[in-house]
């Protein structure tokens, strides 16, 4: 796919980072040469030095040629006039980063629908989204949908003391009669393993199932990794993003308090929200966190406009009790040091819009998350030929080749997650996790 | 490990009846409450519906499943039953189910608990098991088997 991206700010060097890894063709349009160039010089993209809001640059870019156009400069107007510009040129898909909240209304007099733009990211609501989100997914750290959602593709970080852990992959394979999963990778300490039946699971350890949606509660459950939704939440910081999110947990019946230094916005707040406790004191304030029941939190969110302060105000939360907490964190940089701090997630504005993004261009393509398995592991498709000799054989009855699994089998409309009693037709089309050097191996053998 | 370590004395039911899933499960709890002084009947009816809730164990072919954790065990504890004619219990191909093995554990019992679930499954799947027990004369009989299959592998 050629993708036009025109901002080489933080979301724009994410999105190039893992489009260019996905094999799109993308062209990154920008009016600072030095971003730009540092870009280039990392990454296999073509840079274009102009303004992404000019008739003139974009042509320069052959923008009438792309299948999709991304942007998210730090300015909205500059974002939607070169979106609506693209529109011109013909562009199929168009998605604007945009600020300001007006435009995200049915009733504005310009919205994603008069604008013509796909999809409208606001850095704020995307933030409060993926925390709503996250508070759900306890212990799955991935999900990627394929197959319209109904098969999912999910990861699990596997804790010390999780049943698992002692688990031979035959004995999980035993338990699909009960649960249908496929196990199709296992990441541990950096290194991507296809696991045979031997293998056993070790703590620590990153595991990749398919999955059907609707048996995900089940295996949860199975192997404790039940997400539990939080029943006492506290956020730390009362602008927009926690006004959202504290908004977003009263409608699941949460009991929310909000802690806000400035007593004017405390205020105003008490009175949007509804059943959210806001208390006006400074989110660092250890002994007003224990008064107001630190201890008994569920889920602590920082989110005020300063790092420090969130890492801080984190950290000082789960010191008192809170059990798991969520921090927004400005600078990525930090992020890779949090977790030995003790932060169990920690978020970046521009990191969130640039997933979001990328979670909407991935819609239905199951090949991309071959990059969340690292660089020793490839997801492939294959057709199956109606010459093959191994049709209607069962999966368990074929010599299938060592370091490659079928995680799941697309048969015309319906998703199958196979079982060793699967049997193969002509036309199906094989979803294939594989290692790096078990590809032509597994070619020859679906070939033969 | 073996299978029949766990099966308690006179938690092998030979010839269930029952008129719907909630009268096999209840009928099951029953009589895995008047051999095991420390579980309450409701409780376990409470548990093991909450996991049907999930997605029924009822796996197809004539086999069911039902699992569950609960606190108030010391050990973990299967309970088999068979049905000639079959009992209902909403499978997943809608069929009538024979071969109930039914598994409760505690909550620590984590590893184990798969392991033997991985177990029970091998076992039911393997050739020939499922009609030796849907035939087997009585409890001693049934209980035979699973003793020889599990021991092969």
């Amino acid at each position: 796919m050629r993708i036009v991206i025109v901002g080489a700010g933080e979301v724009g060097r994410h999105l190039c980072q893992q489009l260019s890894l996905e094999d799109h063709d993308v062209v990154l349009i920008d009016r600072n040469v030095d971003h730009l160039r540092r870009i280039e010089r990392d990454l296999n993209i073509l840079a274009i030095h102009g303004n992404g809001a000019s008739a003139k640059t974009l042509e320069q870019a052959d923008v009438s040629k792309a299948d999709l156009f991304i942007a998210v400069t730090d300015i909205d107007e500059v974002n939607l006039i070169s979106c609506i510009l693209a529109k011109e040129y013909g562009v199929i898909r168009r998605i604007a980063r945009v600020k300001n909240q007006e435009y995200l209304l049915a009733s504005s007099p310009l919205n994603e629908h008069r604008l013509g733009i796909d999809l409208i990211i606001n850095p704020d609501h995307a933030m409060a989204q993926e925390i709503l989100r996250m508070s759900q997914i306890s212990e799955a750290f991935e999900v990627v949908d394929f197959a319209h959602g109904e098969v999912v593709f999910v990861g699990y970080q596997i804790k010390e003391g999780n049943p698992a852990c002692g688990i031979t992959l035959a004995e999980l394979r035993d338990l699909r009669t009960l649960y249908k999963y496929v196990v199709v990778a296992i990441v541990r300490e950096g290194k991507t393993i296809i696991p045979r039946g031997s293998d056993l699971i070790h703590p620590g350890d990153r595991i990749y199932l398919v999955i059907n949606r609707k048996d995900m509660g089940a295996v949860e459950d199975l192997l404790n990794l039940r997400s539990r939704a939080p029943k006492k939440v506290f956020i730390v910081g009362g602008g927009q993003v926690g006004c959202l999110v504290a908004r977003g947990f009263e409608e699941k019946k949460v009991d929310v308090y909000l802690v806000e230094k400035n007593a004017l916005k405390c205020e105003a707040l008490a009175e949007s929200l509804a059943r959210t406790v806001v208390l006006n004191f400074d989110g660092l304030d250890a002994r007003e966190l224990t008064s107001e029941g630190i201890d008994t939190a569920d889920l602590f969110i920082a989110v005020t406009n300063g790092d420090t302060t969130n890492i801080l105000a984190s950290l000082l939360g789960k010191h008192h009790g809170a059990k798991r907490c969520i921090t927004r964190i400005s600078r990525p940089d930090f992020i890779p040091l949090l977790g030995k701090l003790g932060i169990d997630v920690a978020l970046s504005s521009r990191l969130v819009a640039a997933n979001m993004i990328l979670r909407f261009v991935r819609r239905g393509a199951i090949l991309s998350v071959a990059t969340l398995l690292g660089s020793d592991a490839e997801v492939v498709e294959y057709v199956i030929s109606e010459r093959w000799v191994y049709l209607d054989k069962a999966l368990k009855a074929i010599d299938f080749p060592q370091g490659a699994v079928v995680g799941a089998v697309i048969r015309t409309k319906e998703v199958i997650i196979p079982s060793g009693d699967t049997m193969l037709r002509a036309g199906d089309r094989l979803v294939i996790f594989s290692m790096k050097k078990a590809v032509s191996k597994v070619e020859r053998f679906l070939t033969s | 490990m073996k299978i029949l370590d766990y099966i308690c004395n006179g938690c092998i039911v030979p010839d269930l009846t029952a008129e719907s899933k909630d009268d096999v499960l209840d009928k099951l709890a029953e009589r895995l409450s008047e051999h095991e002084s420390s579980l309450d009947r409701s409780e376990v009816f409470r548990v093991l519906k909450e996991r049907e809730q999930l997605g029924s164990t009822g796996i197809g072919g004539g086999v069911a499943i039902p699992h569950g954790k609960i606190e108030s065990l010391d050990r973990m504890i299967i309970e088999v039953a068979r049905s000639r004619e079959g009992v209902p219990f909403e499978a997943v191909d809608n069929r009538p189910v024979h071969i109930i093995f039914l598994l409760l554990a505690n909550n620590n019992a984590a590893t184990q608990y798969l392991k033997i679930l991985a177990k029970i499954s091998r076992l039911l799947r393997a050739p020939g098991v499922y009609e030796r027990l849907l035939s087997a004369p009585d409890d001693d009989a049934i209980r035979q088997i699973i003793d020889e299959v599990d021991g092969q592998g």
